[in-house]
């Protein structure tokens, strides 16, 4: 028997895949071949360290990050690297509701720092109040780009929408 | 504690998934999150031994899960939900190693692999001069593990399904979707790949010379 054959049986003998002729076969060899002896005595010590490896657990949340992604069914979307509490998504909802409301009302507008939730008169006193003071800086300064203020006073006012809890 | 008999309870998984499954494909949404928590250590463990960078094994443990509740309809049960889900981890797996291959220049050549694993090429930790005296159990695993991260992917998904997960010859072909023959010489020709990796660390417990051929 060539090497090569008797350690691919020596590996098949590993996970008990080997007949009782082949088995014969090998030993045979192995009684002639030092090389080979080796190479047993190697590859039984790598399965058996190999088959000795604990299984990894799964990070917390991870569970909860595919029930999320999910939800939101955005199968492409990329993968959350922290996982999103729940008592945080609908307060996450409103502030991205009030961001797309102060872009579509227009002009400059201080951005709140803390995330509770604003009522729909306080982003329409805010937009109005913000669209005052671009006004009153363009008409201020002459060399203000004009377009801005003809924008400005030719949009329609956006009403605030109430945001939806 | 009766542990019971190892047949009676696959057979008893089985069912149990297969119900599962049943209940998925009829919109229950509780059934596949029951699939997830039973199925997320499985997988993870899985992707984990195959992908050295741990964020990267979360996200594509996660996306496993999205890809296999986006496709649930079309599972018909002739495969078991491991074999499925083992299925699409490793098409997600080896897309990585590919594109990472790709974007590092990692070799696949298993001499620069060796030359390269020696001379501590891929961020091993510091060899002790003498690789005998690290010849502890726990030393070995560590290589070995890291070894298998240097596998080309062919041969890296079979041993660690196969000797690291514990699946027999035939889950292994019914994953990589490839004749039980396949299986066996790609797990001989892993082990073979792994031992040349390993020799310095190998040769501590032998009273015999190289056997390098």
């Amino acid at each position: 028997m060539k090497c090569e054959r008797a350690r691919y049986l020596i590996s098949r003998s590993l996970d008990g895949d080997i007949s009782v002729r082949e088995m014969i076969d090998v030993e045979r060899h192995l009684a002639e071949c030092s090389h080979c002896s080796v190479v047993a005595h190697d590859l039984a010590r790598i399965v058996g360290e190999l088959s000795s490896v604990s299984e990894e657990t799964a990070p917390e949340g991870l569970a909860f990050a595919v029930q999320s992604r999910i939800a939101h069914q955005s199968v492409g979307a990329p993968a959350y690297r922290m996982p999103v509490r729940r008592g945080l998504q609908s307060t996450l909802c409103g502030a991205v509701a009030l961001i797309v409301l102060l872009i579509v009302g227009g002009g400059y507008v201080r951005v709140r720092t803390h995330w509770a939730p604003v009522s729909g008169e306080e982003v329409a006193r805010t937009v109005d109040g913000a669209t005052a003071q671009v006004l009153a800086l363009a008409a201020a300064d002459p060399l203000e780009d004009i377009t801005i203020v003809n924008a400005l006073h030719c949009a329609e006012p956006q009403k605030a929408k109430p945001l939806n809890e | 504690m009766n542990p019971g008999n190892p047949e009676t309870t696959a057979k008893q998984a089985a069912r149990t998934d297969a119900a599962l499954v049943m209940r998925c494909q009829a919109s229950d949404r509780a059934a596949f999150d029951d699939i997830v928590l039973r199925y997320q250590d499985r997988v993870f463990s899985y992707v984990r031994h195959l992908i050295s960078d741990r964020q990267d094994a979360e996200d594509i443990t996660q996306e496993v899960f999205i890809r296999a509740y986006a496709s649930l309809g079309s599972f018909e049960s002739r495969a078991s939900l491991q074999t499925w889900l083992f299925r699409i981890a490793t098409n997600l797996c080896i897309d990585y190693i590919r594109k990472r291959r790709n974007r590092d220049r990692i070799p696949v050549s298993l001499d620069k692999l060796r030359d390269e694993t020696r001379a501590d090429g891929y961020g091993l930790a510091d060899v002790q001069d003498d690789p005998a005296d690290a010849l502890l159990e726990n030393e070995l695993r560590h290589r070995l593990l890291r070894g298998v991260y240097q596998l080309p992917e062919r041969l890296r998904t079979v041993v660690v399904i196969h000797d690291i997960e514990g699946l027999p010859y035939d889950q292994v072909a019914g994953i990589l979707r490839c004749p039980l023959g396949t299986v066996k010489s790609r797990l001989f020709h892993a082990r073979m790949a792994l031992r040349d990796l390993m020799l310095p660390y190998l040769r501590g417990d032998t009273d015999q010379g190289s056997s390098r051929e």
